[in-house]
């Protein structure tokens, strides 16, 4: 497979030394998925480096090892002001990381030799030293070096190898799994890619899309008879224990789109090499006794793996945002038709559970605008309730497998309803599923190990994730609102500004959460006590919250929009919808995207929601009804100004949230992992 | 002109390490050494990247040509060191 990769190119490493630069580039293979334990392999490589110098003459320094923790040869580049490397005749400015994974020496000699007598060569040289892009560096090195693909058994002896490399002609059964977040597009490129590719090299290949379009599963047949297991996903492989004991090549699923050819070579090599030592290349998603690694386990740093667990969370419940929400707006719009100006107010008191004319389940009227703007509010509604279960349900799947999913919605489901909000869903999904992870790593009996994922796993899981969130983490969320709201009404008598700024920061806090609530609460108790009356502080209060909430959900659209690169496609996806949900004034759009990447976005949404809060309260502008977004513009005193404040917090959270974002090439290198 | 044939011992080839140590060895006779397999064009044993290119791997025989004084006994030094397996040695 593609030696080095675009997000292992680093243009200017910034490091003043050699264990800086090596960790610098040590760091890309870890993003990329290629070093699973970064400090073993830096001990690996400083080892190395510490019986003799790499630097080279003529201004070039190759570390490298052979490591355990390196998943397969692979190149890091980067370019230093130069860096003292050992070699006689001056500092490095280029950087060559050389990895290969323990045992592999074939890889080793097969990369070191060309990488030398490319480095010979002075156009090379130059132009990596001219080179202006990462793709730009990974051309040149791709043309000198070429893609090296790891040729089996790594036998000592040369005159055995020969044996050893399977015959061309031989045709493998070869299986594969293929998903990504959003399960549309390139789930299906993939498995097409590798049946395609397989074809070719003779081979035959099943794949499994583990799309959106929901899986048609391997049969146990053909499982068993496969000689090996790609996996190309960036979401979990969903059953990945069906392989136990398969050799499986796991990869992202863009490098079975872009590069088909190269895993069927690296699948092939690795049958061959299970044939002579099963036990060595059995993947590690078969080492668990029951099946429940994950790809992000092992593979990533720990910041990653966080990360990839929210985006699992949040890819599963974008759906569930986008259903619901335009359900809701599209109720408003049928609102305002069937019951003018105040349709949108009106119509979120429909239900399913009172006994007036609000129930919608006992007074639908097929024939009434009304009745099916109700039927759309409360499916919408319906929809809304199952954000937070889904989304800690999800982040407990990526983390523990099958068994975290009952912790997880579970513990979403209470964390709502205890009015923790998506915040307090977070907690729980990654408490559910570190815990079902933990009891799935206990060793137990034969005997009962077959009724852990089924019985014990989920039982006990659950009752330490809800029992330690219900007694010990619901309390202090609790008080946390309670405090909020006495704060608020002490704040009430101090300017109108400061008021503004506060609430507006609490609505784009947490985004529908307790926080957020305590403010809406606010606003709509003032309107209550406001009543009839004509031109109440209150309504200003009720104006600025709404304003605020709408801030972040249309910042975030509107940033997707500008600068589509610093987003993953299922964040991509979910911005569309937030343009509708944030013109809605449902906060709960933003959520994918705090859930994401919780810290920058927050920063901005508490800054931008605060700014809008305080123009409103400054101008002035009233608001009679609870909700309703932009549809209820025209019953706005001042709708122009709120429009204008609307503007300039939307504006000032996207500068922030693209600007701490641009900012962290880490980020961007774990979106673009998390890109599908 | 001094020749000798020597199989390279190193378990994982003449790579990184053992090639900057055979570099070293080369540099230390003053000779223009020459390093290449059999039959096909030698390089500057003195060049690291010239003997990393060449890639020698466990168990292939390389052919080292000297010229000069003292080119029998800077040859077997350096077929000495060839013949050891300079991987197993480190620290």
């Amino acid at each position: 497979m593609s030696l080095i990769h675009e997000q292992q190119v680093v243009l200017d490493l910034g490091a003043t030394d050699r264990h800086e630069a090596t960790r610098a580039l040590a760091e890309t293979l870890a993003a990329t998925g290629r070093c699973t334990d970064l400090e073993a392999f830096l001990a690996d490589v400083r080892k190395r480096e510490e019986t003799m110098a790499t630097g080279l003459p003529g201004g070039i320094a190759i570390p490298h090892a052979r490591s355990a923790a390196i998943t397969e040869p692979t190149l890091a580049f980067g370019r230093t002001e130069g860096i003292d490397w050992g070699a006689k005749d001056g500092p490095a400015s280029l950087v060559f990381l050389i990895a290969a994974p323990e045992g592999a020496s074939d890889a080793h000699m097969q990369v070191l030799p060309k990488l030398a007598k490319a480095l010979m060569k002075k156009e090379f040289t130059g132009a990596l030293r001219a080179a202006t892009t990462q793709a730009e560096v990974v051309a040149i090195v791709e043309a000198e070096v070429g893609d090296v693909v790891v040729t089996p058994a790594p036998t000592p002896a040369p005159a055995a190898a020969p044996e050893a490399t399977p015959a061309p002609a031989s045709s493998l059964t070869l299986v594969g799994v293929t998903s990504c977040p959003t399960g549309i597009a390139h789930t299906y490129m993939a498995a097409e890619a590798l049946e395609r590719a397989a074809k070719e090299a003779g081979h035959t290949m099943v794949v499994e899309t583990q799309g959106s379009a929901g899986a048609t599963p391997l049969s146990p047949e053909q499982i068993a008879a496969a000689d090996a297991v790609i996996f190309a996903h960036d979401v979990e492989v969903r059953n990945a224990e069906r392989f136990a004991g398969k050799p499986i090549v796991d990869v992202g699923v863009k490098k079975a789109i872009s590069d088909g050819p190269a895993l069927i070579s690296a699948a092939v090599a690795k049958a061959s090499e299970w044939k002579t030592n099963p036990a060595a290349s059995a993947a590690a998603p078969a080492a668990g006794s029951a099946g429940l690694a994950t790809k992000v386990d092992s593979k990533a740093g720990i910041g990653t793996q966080i990360r990839q667990w929210l985006m699992t969370g949040v890819s599963y419940m974008i759906p569930f945002v986008a259903a619901g929400g335009i359900l809701i707006a599209l109720s408003f719009m049928l609102a305002q038709v069937a019951l003018g100006e105040n349709g949108a107010i009106e119509i979120v008191n429909y239900n399913l559970t009172s006994d007036d004319a609000y129930n919608i389940a006992q007074n639908f009227d097929i024939l009434s605008l009304t009745s099916w703007a109700a039927l759309l509010f409360v499916i919408g509604g319906a929809a809304f309730g199952f954000l937070v279960p889904i989304l800690s349900g999800f982040i407990a799947f990526a983390i523990a497998d099958r068994p975290g999913l009952v912790p997880g919605i579970v513990g979403g489901s209470i964390a709502a309803t205890m009015g923790a909000g998506f915040l307090g869903g977070i907690v729980t999904g990654v408490l559910g599923g570190l815990v079902a992870k933990w009891i799935a790593s206990w060793k137990v009996h034969k005997g009962v190990r077959g009724v852990m994922p089924v019985v014990v796993i989920p039982l006990l899981s659950s009752l330490i994730t809800l029992g330690l969130f219900i007694t010990v983490l619901g309390r202090p969320i609790a008080s946390l609102s309670d405090g909020l709201n006495d704060w608020l009404t002490s704040l009430q008598g101090g300017s109108a500004f400061v008021l503004g700024l506060v609430l507006g920061a609490m609505m784009g806090f947490d985004l529908g959460g307790p926080v957020n609530k305590v403010a809406y609460f606010f606003g709509t108790a003032g309107l209550a006590a406001a009543g009839t009356a004509a031109d109440a502080p209150a309504l200003t209060v009720m104006a600025a919250v709404m304003g605020a909430g709408m801030v972040a959900p249309l910042a975030m659209a509107l940033a997707t929009t500008l600068r589509p690169k610093l987003f993953s496609e299922p964040e991509r996806e979910n911005g569309k919808a937030a343009w509708l949900l944030g013109a809605s004034f449902i906060s709960e759009g933003a959520i994918p995207f705090a859930a994401a990447d919780p810290v920058r976005v927050i920063v901005s949404s508490v800054l931008g929601s605060a700014l809008t809060g305080g123009l409103i309260m400054i101008f002035g502008v009233t608001l009679r009804a609870p909700h309703g977004g932009i549809w209820v513009l025209p019953l706005m005193g001042g709708f122009l100004w709120f429009l204008v404040a609307l503007a300039a917090g939307v504006a000032l959270m996207t500068t922030i949230v693209l600007v701490l974002k641009s900012r962290d090439k880490k980020l961007e290198t774990v979106d673009a992992v998390a890109t599908v | 002109m001094a020749q000798r044939t020597v199989t390279i011992a190193s378990s994982v080839g003449l790579h990184a390490r053992p090639a900057a140590l055979f570099v070293e060895a080369a540099q230390e006779t003053g000779l223009d050494v020459e390093i290449g397999r059999a039959g096909e064009d030698a390089v500057d044993a003195t060049s690291i990247l010239g003997v990393m290119a060449l890639g020698a791997k466990h168990g292939e025989e390389v052919v080292l040509t000297a010229d000069g004084e003292g080119a029998e006994a800077a040859l077997e030094t350096l077929v000495a060191l060839l013949s050891r397996d300079l991987d197993a040695e480190e620290g």
